[in-house]
């Protein structure tokens, strides 16, 4: 089992936050798993992302020409990483700040209105868990319980209060993804 | 670290650091320095390992008799390294490039002086400024030399975030055994990466000062000796004696080397530190199609594996050298290789881009295909 992930979207998303929770999910679970963010110019304007590996066994190249799920938060991320999806992979993207669309059918978008549903719940910043829930739904690359775990290592202390709204809209996600 | 709970505070060892954690390099190779006896850790800040001053500038206030500064400067941070080797502490600093650069002076004093250090290079592409990204053009700085003189540096390769931990502890072990510096070369590939590490796998170290050390001296013992400085051309002939002997010994002695999948190889790759990554998980993929190819991954640079390399070169119709660099391990391979010929390429990413699979994949199956490829194949000119 190897689950091959890029998380985009821009700077302020909270897109490194969001491998960061499935990483510390994964470890936590005795899973096999790297998480490496792009840094520097490249991270500059229009994308911010990071490659997520989720593995059980050791994990060879932490990063890929080809992944084989991603999220996409915003059109920048789009266009970039659309194209480079494994023939069957699967691609969350953010129907809000995605504009275009692709003409590959031989992958599954995933379309979620995330900022909508986030500002329902009331905070914004829970879009990429919208969608995070979303693309594990599709994919199962970790149990709920990873995720769970994952947000107690982000959200310490003060911010433990965060936990329980981000699982509320990492579940939305799910039911979204399962309604199509 | 620093923000220790009253709770905390009780448990005598809650500033050693444990557990299985997700990591970046940057700290993994803090904690495992500290857990094997680190103590003292000066520094000038640098992308990409500004993990690394940060962390022990927290971590080191909690540790017993911890000492932390930023120096000036590169260069005082270097000589602050040397007084603290001096007087027996098991010390480190950290850079990169720009700033391995500044310490070279400092670097061949201490291994003149036969002093233990760990210092720790997180390569960014140059020559000159560059840029900050992942890239492995320090190799001959750090092999073959640095700074005047003739001397050696002990250089570590770890490709994962768990080796950056077990390398700090390594490479003190070799430095202290030796008595000379050990430099880790990586990159921001595993510097700033996460991964699981298993920080109870580091042995932890309760370092104590050695006899040659520098200190007052209330016992009347003879006094202790550090210097690089021998006038007279007899006396520093005879140090050189030493100091070549102790090598020789060193590489007789501390070579390492990972193989993966090497036994019935047809083509032998041969990559380091982050690049053997890509590289392995291309060898894995290979031979689920059955092609026979393998992976030597040095993980001692300095002493690099040549004995090794000349024994499983004998057996393959090529070997293939992926370097995020102009052309640099490249020429120990051809070392290595030089009494049995057969064909070598080589395989670079420039500018700071680092392998893909796609990479690594592409040029490796035209060389199976074709052991004489034109598109690869390198010769020493």
């Amino acid at each position: 089992m190897l689950h091959e992930m890029i998380f985009a979207g821009f700077g302020g998303q909270g897109i490194l936050t969001m491998g960061q929770i499935v990483s510390y999910g994964a470890v936590d679970n005795n899973l096999e798993t790297s998480w490496i963010p792009s840094y520097g110019p490249e991270s500059r304007g229009g994308t911010s992302n990071c490659t997520v590996m989720i593995s059980d066994e050791r994990i060879a190249s932490p990063m890929t020409a080809a992944p084989s799920a991603i999220i996409v938060m915003n059109e920048p991320s789009f266009t970039k990483f659309v194209p480079k999806l494994k023939p069957g992979g699967v691609c969350v993207a953010n129907r809000d700040l995605v504009t275009s669309d692709t003409d590959r059918d031989d992958v599954e978008i995933i379309w979620v209105e995330a900022n909508l549903e986030a500002k329902a719940l009331g905070n914004l910043m829970t879009a990429g868990n919208i969608a995070l829930g979303a693309l594990n739904e599709r994919v199962g690359f970790v149990a709920d319980k990873a995720i769970e775990d994952g947000l107690g290592h982000v959200f310490s202390g003060k911010k433990a209060k965060l936990i329980p709204l981000n699982m509320q809209a990492y579940q939305l996600g799910k039911d979204l993804a399962r309604k199509g | 670290m620093s923000q220790m709970t009253a709770e905390a505070m009780k448990d005598d060892l809650a500033w050693l650091p444990k557990g299985r954690q997700l990591m970046k390099g940057n700290h993994a190779v803090c904690a495992g320095a500290i857990r094997a006896g680190c103590t003292a850790y000066f520094g000038y800040p640098i992308t990409p390992q500004n993990e690394a001053i940060e962390y022990m500038s927290g971590a080191l206030l909690d540790v017993p008799n911890g000492i932390f500064l930023q120096g000036e400067s590169e260069v005082a941070s270097i000589n602050m390294v040397m007084g603290a080797a001096a007087a027996g502490r098991r010390v480190m600093t950290s850079s990169s490039s720009p700033g391995i650069s500044l310490k070279q002076e400092g670097i061949s004093y201490i291994a003149m002086m036969e002093l233990p250090m760990l210092v720790m290079n997180v390569v960014r592409c140059g020559p000159g400024l560059g840029n900050i990204a992942p890239h492995q053009g320090d190799y001959f700085q750090a092999v073959k030399g640095g700074g005047h003189g003739d001397y050696r540096l002990i250089t570590l390769a770890p490709a994962s975030v768990h080796e950056m931990a077990e390398h700090a502890h390594l490479g003190f072990e070799l430095a202290c055994k030796w008595r000379n510096p050990a430099m880790i070369l990586t990159d921001g590939v595993i510097g700033q990466m996460m991964e699981p590490v298993d920080l109870d796998a580091i042995p932890v170290v309760d370092w104590k000062k050695p006899d040659w050390a520098m200190g007052v001296n209330r016992t009347g013992r003879k006094p202790n000796l550090v210097t690089s400085i021998w006038l007279d051309p007899e006396d520093m002939a005879q140090k050189h004696l030493e100091i070549i002997d102790k090598y020789e010994r060193l590489k007789a002695a501390e070579v390492r080397f990972e193989e993966y999948m090497c036994d019935d190889a047809e083509v032998l790759c041969v990559a380091y530190g982050s690049v053997s990554r890509a590289v392995m998980g291309t060898v894995r993929k290979l031979r689920e199609e059955g092609m026979k190819i393998g992976l030597l991954r040095p993980i001692t640079l300095w002493p690099y594996p040549y004995a090794t390399l000349r024994e499983l070169a004998k057996k393959v119709k090529s070997v293939v050298t992926y370097e995020m660099s102009w052309g640099q391990m490249i020429e120990d391979v051809a070392l290595a290789t030089r009494l049995n010929p057969v064909p070598l390429h080589f395989v670079p990413r420039h500018g700071g881009l680092t392998f893909n699979p796609n990479d690594v994949e592409t040029p490796l199956r035209a060389i199976y295909a074709n052991p004489q490829n034109s598109d690869t194949l390198w010769e020493i000119s």
